[in-house]
């Protein structure tokens, strides 16, 4: 049995990847991949206390997150392009219009 | 046990859900099938509102302890109700104005009030998570619904991820307060006030706050606001700030209550001042009236704030009638901008909406300038609108609270904020149009003008009558 410090110190470091590459990187998708590496190492949070705590709820509310992350990817996807339509980049930096 | 007779106790919600499917099929299978949407969405929400009025006074925990109605529930739902009936009305001629006059905008749009629903009946952080990605995913769409104007798409794409990312915290914190507690269930985690000191706990809980700080548009986290509301559809954007907004502080205001963290009061305090000098300040130098609009719905967060951080008995009756005020008077400015926005002729950009424009209004279009005044003078917090009332009720409560300092400050603060209200007041009546706007057609549509009728109403009666609202709403605290 691994202790549970294991698990949680991994997902708190996938996390805070998945904090800084949205914080750092310029291109909106590779932003929106970090977001689901978040989602994802909240994921293994929540798996390894359910198996810490014998308690099932953890486990189903990582099937939930999935699913919301996947309707989440559907819309993302979809704004994403509709932007590429009218502007031709993706890049961030660029989407600037809205400012004061 | 789930009983079968528990979904006649949420009938608001299953109303909702099956006329948002509905919708859907409706847009498929009938031909010329705006009118018939718009009648029919009109009438679910009519529905809902009635349904929900046989909750009060009934306290319920229902669906194996996910679901508790309490009469606070009730009136934010109902609160919310009102704001999506008047959106409703107005954004017929709107959405045909912009030519996206499309069966799934409603949809969308009923969706989004069943999240919030779900977030507000909530007993269980799961149905929270649940409810507040529904509502945010449709806030997404919506926000993104002029898909031919870069500034639409670039509103959705900044909403999109920045909300996203605020929902990774919110979720961490929800993992963190799931792993020190054992249990995702409200009730069973009020009812173990020991864990309230331990610091994972304090994390997890943070973290779940600062996302729906995020979400209310509070001091640090309100930077998406401005551009969110500037590119939205303008009825999108007055949707967003009153009806998702409201949702946010019904989730969240009875968590506070219940966990009763006095000693965070400080950090909510500061939240609230620099929430409300950050709006009122930079709303003095606007030239775009959304953006205007905007920053004075961050200022309006910041007068909620106050009244959260009053945390008593006083707070929660406060916030419920400021958020039904502010529920009349932002959505009826802003949908007094988009009857004033011009027809989409191809063009790119949102015609209309710089104060220039509003310069000598009140001899082009007496009504509608007429109707901006009212709601302007509510905002400003000027007797006898429903406004003032709500600041009153909100200060009055932090002052129950020996937080005099706080309603000091905030009250000099909201008096910044009546600068900017009267600057637009004094360019529609006391300015001259610039020439190239005199004899410019005025489009008067019906609806539209029904809708801001009803707002004017609202904003009014429980101006001249506050204890209307409380008499409709007998409080219990949760």
């Amino acid at each position: 049995m691994i202790d549970i410090n294991y698990y949680l110190i991994t997902s708190a470091l996938l996390f805070s990847i998945g904090v800084a590459g949205v914080l750092i990187r310029r291109n909106a998708i590779i932003i929106f991949m970090c977001i689901e590496l978040m989602l994802n190492a909240i994921n293994l949070t929540f798996v390894a206390f359910s198996s810490y705590l014998g308690n099932i709820n953890g486990q189903i509310f990582v099937f939930i997150v999935m699913t919301v992350a996947a309707a989440e990817a559907a819309v993302g996807l979809a704004i994403v392009i509709a932007l590429f339509r009218n502007k031709e980049y993706v890049n961030i930096d660029e989407i600037n219009i809205l400012k004061w | 046990m789930i009983q079968s007779k528990e979904i006649l106790e949420i009938l608001p919600l299953v109303i909702l859900a099956f006329s948002a499917t509905i919708i859907l099929m409706l847009e498929v299978f009938i031909k010329k099938s705006e009118t018939v949407i718009f009648g029919f969405s009109l009438a679910s929400v009519t529905a809902a509102i009635v349904t929900s009025f046989l909750y009060l006074n009934r306290e319920m925990i229902l669906f194996n302890k996910y679901l508790k109605i309490t009469n606070s529930a009730v009136a934010f739902s109902v609160i919310i109700l009102a704001g999506i009936l008047i959106t409703i009305i107005a954004s017929k001629n709107y959405i045909e104005k912009e030519k996206i006059n499309f069966g799934e905008y409603y949809s969308l749009l009923l969706f989004s009030v069943m999240g919030m629903f779900l977030m507000i009946y909530a007993n269980d952080i799961l149905v929270i998570f649940i409810g507040l990605e529904l509502m945010s995913i449709c806030f997404y769409v919506l926000a993104g619904f002029l898909r031919l104007r870069q500034k639409s798409n670039e509103s959705a794409l900044k909403y999109f991820l920045l909300g996203a990312f605020m929902t990774g915290f919110i979720l961490y914190g929800i993992a963190l307060i799931y792993g020190i507690t054992g249990t995702t269930n409200l009730s069973l985690i009020y009812a173990n006030p020991k864990i309230f000191t331990n610091y994972v706990f304090i994390i997890g809980t943070g973290l779940f706050f600062i996302g729906f700080m995020f979400k209310i548009g509070v001091f640090p986290f309100q930077m998406w606001i401005p551009d969110v509301y500037e590119g939205a559809p303008t009825i999108v954007s007055g949707m967003l700030s009153t009806a998702g907004k409201i949702a946010a502080v019904g989730t969240i205001l009875p968590i506070i209550l219940s966990l009763n963290i006095l000693n965070f009061r400080i950090i909510f305090s500061i939240a609230a001042v620099a929430t409300m000098m950050y709006g009122n300040v930079i709303a003095l130098a606007q030239t775009n009236i959304k953006r205007l609009l905007a920053y004075s719905s961050i200022a309006s967060a910041g007068y909620i704030f106050v009244g959260i951080a009053a945390m008593n008995e006083f707070a929660l009756q406060g916030i419920a009638y400021y958020l039904i005020a502010y529920t009349f008077m932002q959505l009826g400015a802003f949908i007094v901008v988009s009857l004033l926005e011009k027809k989409d002729d191809g063009s790119r950009e949102y015609k209309n909406v710089d104060l220039d424009y509003y310069k000598g209004l009140g001899k082009r279009n007496p009504v509608i300038a007429l109707f901006m005044t009212l709601f302007l003078f509510s905002l400003a917090g000027i007797p006898p609108f429903a406004g003032f009332w709500g600041k009153y009720y909100l200060f009055y409560a932090a002052i129950q609270s020996n937080l005099i300092w706080l309603s000091v400050v905030g009250i000099m603060l909201s008096l910044v904020g009546v600068y900017y209200y009267l600057k637009i007041i004094v360019y529609m009546w006391f300015t001259d149009s610039d020439e190239y706007l005199i004899g410019e057609e005025v489009s008067n549509s019906g609806l539209g003008i029904t809708a801001t009728g009803l707002a004017v109403l609202g904003t009014i009666v429980f101006g001249v009558d506050p204890n209307i609202f409380f008499r409709i709403f007998k409080f219990i605290i949760v």
